[in-house]
């Protein structure tokens, strides 16, 4: 039951981060075609204004953007070798403490980016050259975060899931995956 | 408590997070997260929350990054690193061991234009093993200049570590690119010359390859001068003062785009897989920034690095001691964890010493990116050797190990040798433009 809850959760979660993940690559796209043509028209005494700024923020969306396709991907750097040594429970004990652990973090960061949003929003801080409102950016930083703590979530049920099949049939070890 | 007892149980409990197999970022932004709010209040620990996330992800000077990994793995997906091989195999492949020169050769080419050895080592793996095993190479020396030729991607420009230490420290990254420059060079002579010895004692190891006419050899050049072109254009830029660090990436990206789409190497699967792989690298990267930024502010909080740098400062030992000690956590520390992570992680900490010890920054952001590089090729986590061992699946990982044998003790002379020589390193960016 709880697998197959956390099995369609989880393919919500895929399809809602790659599309964040290929919205962030047309901005990576962009900001490279960007950042070239203000060189190129810089020498030609052109340069495009506010260049900078508007890097800054594709910067933000290419970030938060690929954050949770990341995380689902597992390519979120780790450190193994200690872990690898423990027993099979331990180590499904340990994976949903830490998962946890930085569900609830993230969670934290993208509540507290969205009220930095709506912060922003109502004082109306913009950038220095362009007065571009931050306020939409900040907003995408904390969409980012909050579809990364949702694809956290779910790794904690799969986790927990996994690890309850295994200790009811410790002899057979299952990996639970979708 | 003190604050400083506070710092270093937070650094205590960080690593035992960290070997629990937390990501690396999350672990470092929980541990920053938590000690901020113990040392300060909630308050101020989610006022810090709430800003650095934004701040970190739309940095202007980290924004090189994407558009540098863009370039690499334009570069890669459009068989750039294929054609860098063949040309530097038509050069060398005729001498004694020169196959694995012309591995290393090409990994110092690739690195112009990639700034990761795991990526540097994957790419050239791919490529030069498979030509090694049918030139009947000894398996420890194919797989072992592979795995050690990758990590001289980090050393020559353009290269993330660099980057990294260079906005956590505040140094000129054009400086630092600079910098690496002639280490990167003498890393790959280090490592061409042990393969010929190798191959002068055993040459069964490394038999040597077809001759090839002045002609062929030439002729291989014009698939391949778009790294040098490109290695100019962007380095070039940078030391004439130019363009700065993030321009010279975009123009990069744009110049490998370009020449990909002219060479009709650009298919559509191709450029979304550059773009997708770069996205993705980009968050795993930001997310260890993030966790070190955040970690960051508590370490301040702590005074933690300050306290320290006064403490050893102030020891009885020769300041050469100290920087020793400190590569070495540096080396011990690469051995079990990733090298950007380490980076990002210790260097806050011992950057005040390093400092008030009067050593200069650049030579020390040198003497670290190669430092924690040499981890990437040792047990227990050596990332490079599994790199190769998932390419080479019929080689034993202990072989690999032993390969790479030779190797280190390369590298070794080369970090003494950059370490009593500064002006290896600091000899071209005193030439920049001021």
């Amino acid at each position: 039951m709880i697998t197959r809850i956390a099995g369609s959760i989880n393919s919500g979660l895929e399809t809602a981060s790659v599309v964040l993940h290929r919205i962030g690559n047309v901005v990576l796209m962009f900001t490279m075609l960007l950042t070239a043509a203000d060189v190129i028209l810089r020498l030609l005494k052109h340069p495009i204004m506010g260049a900078f700024d508007i890097t800054e923020y594709m910067m933000a969306i290419l970030v938060a953007f690929g954050l949770a396709y990341c995380s689902i991907k597992k390519g979120h750097v780790s450190v193994d070798f200690v872990m690898r040594h423990l027993p099979a429970l331990v180590q499904d004990i340990i994976g949903i403490i830490t998962a946890l652990a930085s569900f609830i973090l993230v969670s934290i960061m993208a509540f507290w980016s969205w009220l930095q949003m709506l912060t922003q929003h109502s004082t109306g801080v913009t950038s220095s050259v362009l007065p571009i409102p931050q306020y939409p950016f900040v907003g995408a930083v904390a969409l980012g975060l909050f579809m990364l703590a949702l694809v956290l979530l779910a790794e904690v049920i799969r986790r927990i899931a996994h690890t309850i099949i295994n200790m009811e049939s410790p002899k057979k070890v299952v990996e639970v995956t979708y | 408590m003190e604050p400083i007892t506070i710092g270093f149980i937070g650094i205590a409990i960080l690593f035992l997070v960290l070997m629990l197999r937390m990501p690396i970022g999350f672990g470092m932004a929980l541990v920053g997260f938590v000690g901020f709010w113990y040392l300060a209040n909630f308050d101020a620990a989610v006022s810090m929350l709430k800003l650095v996330p934004f701040r970190t992800f739309s940095s202007y000077d980290l924004s090189v990054i994407p558009l540098f990994v863009l370039m690499g793995e334009l570069c890669y997906f459009s068989g750039l690193s294929k054609s860098l091989y063949d040309t530097v195999h038509h050069w060398l492949g005729h001498l004694p061991g020169g196959l694995a020169m012309a591995t290393v050769g090409a990994c110092a080419g690739f690195a112009a234009i990639s700034g990761s050895s795991m990526a540097t080592a994957a790419t050239m793996g791919t490529v030069a093993l498979p030509e090694m095993k049918r030139f009947k190479y000894d398996n420890g020396l194919a797989t072992g200049c592979v795995a050690a030729g990758g990590t001289i991607g980090i050393l020559i420009p353009p290269s993330v570590i660099m980057i990294v230490y260079g906005v956590i420290t505040e140094q000129s990254i054009g400086k630092l690119f600079m910098a690496g420059f002639f280490p990167g060079i003498l890393q790959a002579l280090f490592y061409m010359t042990v393969i010929f010895i190798i191959c002068k004692r055993n040459p069964m190891a490394g038999p040597r390859g077809p001759q090839t006419s002045l002609r062929e050899k030439f002729t291989s050049l014009r698939e391949t001068w778009v790294v040098a072109f490109l290695f100019v254009l962007v380095i070039g830029g940078i030391y004439g003062g130019l363009f700065s660090p993030t321009e010279a990436a975009g123009v990069g990206a744009f110049g490998a785009f370009v020449f990909a789409l002219a060479r009709r190497r650009l298919t559509w699967h191709s450029l979304t897989e550059s773009l997708s792989v770069t996205g993705k690298t980009t968050a795993m990267i930001f997310t260890v920034i993030l966790g070190a930024m955040i970690l960051g502010y508590f370490l301040a909080k702590s005074r933690l690095p300050f306290e320290l740098a006064s403490i050893i400062a102030a020891l009885p030992i020769s300041k050469n001691a100290i920087l020793a000690l400190i590569l070495f956590i540096y080396l011990v520390l690469g051995c079990i964890m990733d090298s950007m992570a380490i980076v990002l992680l210790i260097t806050p900490i011992f950057f005040p010493l390093i400092q008030q010890l009067g050593f200069d920054p650049i030579l020390f952001g040198i003497l670290v990116t190669r430092v924690t590089e040499v981890g990437l090729i040792t047990p227990p986590v050596g990332l490079n050797v599994y790199v190769i061992a998932g390419i080479a699946r019929d080689v034993p990982m202990n072989t690999i190990f032993k390969g790479i044998g030779a190797f280190l003790i390369a590298d070794i002379i080369h970090i003494v040798l950059l370490a009593s020589i500064p002006a290896i390193s600091l000899f071209l960016p005193a030439l920049m433009h001021r």
